[in-house]
């Protein structure tokens, strides 16, 4: 992603990576994922205390 | 003398300028405080629980307490936040409520905006505090993901429904029925003590709570010390709770700009919470120990006491606070015996101390608060009995019916309770790749001389 800002001087607004473009957007679902994935694990796991 | 009223000019502007970068910077930082306080909830509850957990379950009780936390918290910043401005008016449509979606610029690193991120944060702990509560409830026969599950439909999805709608200036339940819940007795602890009650339905009782004839035994946790000092760590966390429920002033999002106000812009001073919550802790631990002489319950009477009395915290005369809590700590032991007659085994007296004494104190400002304006400005609803009880039963509903409905779902596909050999053996050695106490818990023999 990345930085858009070249020099500190007058920034304002938005400083975080990837701002005013889609990739945040997309890393949301990723993290949405990244979050879901380990609760399938998770469900794999206590199977076996069923 | 021009020139002296313009230098003069100029340095009133300055110090204008630099007396609203203070203020901001201290409204930031006000916010930023209550974030770690409430992480100490947390960190009570965590010690709460593990300690009325039997030994071989103590790390699985854990573990499932810091899940809680850690799911819960993204779970908000993908949906909880946004909920919460979406929906005031009943249904989000027609809101302008993308400010909030986790997509947005707000919910970043922002220059010029200093106020989304600890907000946000004062309400994630929030969020976290509605899953820590229901967690102690379930303790020693759930399974983690489904806790986990329910634990995120509760923390980022129910209570924040709640707080839209009786805890937000345009909630409806505020602009219709003049519902006030300054310090959330509703909204966070109604909610998810009858969360915790709607899953506790469908999970079921420990093996060996209850005897054939209905009659319940005591499943004495393994470290009542711990308990009790995790139950101090809560009314610690208190602080930064209802800390984090008053709006500062002076900024743009502010009423005032010389004082406090309630989240619904009413007026209130931080002083009104010193007076209270103490006078609260104290009545409540009293109230208590007149009819148990348990020190648990005692500890829990200082919660029960903060929560009878958490919707007037901001009006209620300090020894009317008292005594409210000291009702509320008085009832908190029937009303756990009475969930017992229905062969509901609620581990910690969550249901009770969160679930009824929430409601008792949504009530008791009904009758007390009776007539307070509800909000600012001329002809807006009135604090009355009839709106507090919409409330109450509003977060009842709100926390129950998803409560049981999930459970019963995972229940229904086998994902909710651990299996009984699991349970009778303990989870710690069936689930968890640690030892809680590798060289027992015995006590030491005093050093001879």
């Amino acid at each position: 992603m990345g930085s858009s800002i070249e020099n500190w001087e007058g920034v304002s607004g938005a400083i975080f990576m990837g701002a005013g473009s889609s990739m945040p957007a997309v890393w949301v679902w990723i993290a949405i994922a990244a979050c879901i994935v380990p609760l399938i694990l998770g469900f794999m796991a206590d199977a076996k205390t069923r | 003398m021009e020139e002296q009223l313009a230098t003069l000019t100029e340095q009133v502007a300055a110090l204008q300028g630099s007396a609203a970068v203070t203020n901001t910077m201290v409204a930031e930082v006000f916010y930023y405080l209550t974030i770690p306080l409430m992480v100490i909830i947390h960190a009570g509850f965590l010690a709460y629980e593990m300690g009325a957990s039997r030994a071989k379950n103590v790390l699985a009780s854990g573990i499932k307490n810091i899940l809680a936390f850690a799911y819960v918290i993204p779970a908000f910043f993908f949906v909880g936040w946004w909920i919460y401005w979406a929906f005031p008016s009943g249904l989000p449509f027609g809101s302008d409520a993308g400010f909030a979606l986790p997509w947005s610029e707000s919910m970043g690193p922002f220059l010029g905006d200093n106020s989304s991120g600890v907000f946000w944060g004062a309400f994630a702990l929030f969020a976290a505090t509605t899953a820590s509560i229901f967690s102690g409830a379930v303790i020693e026969r759930i399974q983690t993901t489904a806790f986990i599950i329910l634990a995120v439909v509760l923390g980022a999805v129910a209570w924040v429904i709640a707080a839209a709608w009786g805890w937000h200036a345009n909630g409806w339940l505020v602009t219709n029925f003049g519902f006030h819940d300054f310090g959330a007795a509703g909204v966070v602890h109604t909610v998810a003590g009858f969360f915790a009650l709607g899953v506790l339905i469908n999970l079921g009782p420990r093996i060996g709570k209850f005897n054939k004839d209905g009659s319940a035994n005591n499943l004495s946790g393994h470290n009542m010390p711990f308990t009790i000092t995790g139950l101090m760590l809560i009314i610690v966390g208190f602080w930064g709770f209802l800390m984090a429920c008053a709006i500062f002033p002076g900024e743009g999002w502010s009423w005032y700009g010389d004082n406090f106000v309630t989240i619904y812009g009413t007026p209130m001073t931080l002083s009104a919470l010193a007076f209270n919550i103490l006078m609260a802790f104290a009545g409540g631990i009293i109230g208590a120990w007149v009819f148990t002489r348990d020190p648990f319950w005692m500890m829990s009477g200082a919660l029960a006491g903060i929560i009878a009395t958490a919707s007037g915290l901001d009006v209620y005369w300090p020894p009317l606070t008292f005594l409210i809590a000291m009702a509320g700590g008085i009832l908190l032991k029937p009303a756990a015996s009475v969930l017992e007659r229905f062969r509901i085994d609620d581990a910690v007296g969550a249901v009770t101390v969160h679930g009824t004494i929430g409601v008792f104190g949504v009530l008791m400002f009904g009758i007390w608060g009776a007539g307070y304006p509800a909000l600012q400005g001329e002809g807006v609803a009135t604090v009355n009995f009839i709106g507090q009880a919409v409330g109450a039963i509003t977060c009842i509903l709100l926390g129950l019916v998803p409560g049981y409905v999930i459970s019963l779902i995972l229940k229904t596909l086998g994902l909710l309770r651990v299996g009984e050999a699991a349970e009778l053996a303990g989870l710690d050695p069936t689930k968890v790749p640690a030892q809680a106490y590798p060289e027992g818990i015995a006590a030491s023999e005093p050093a001879s001389d």
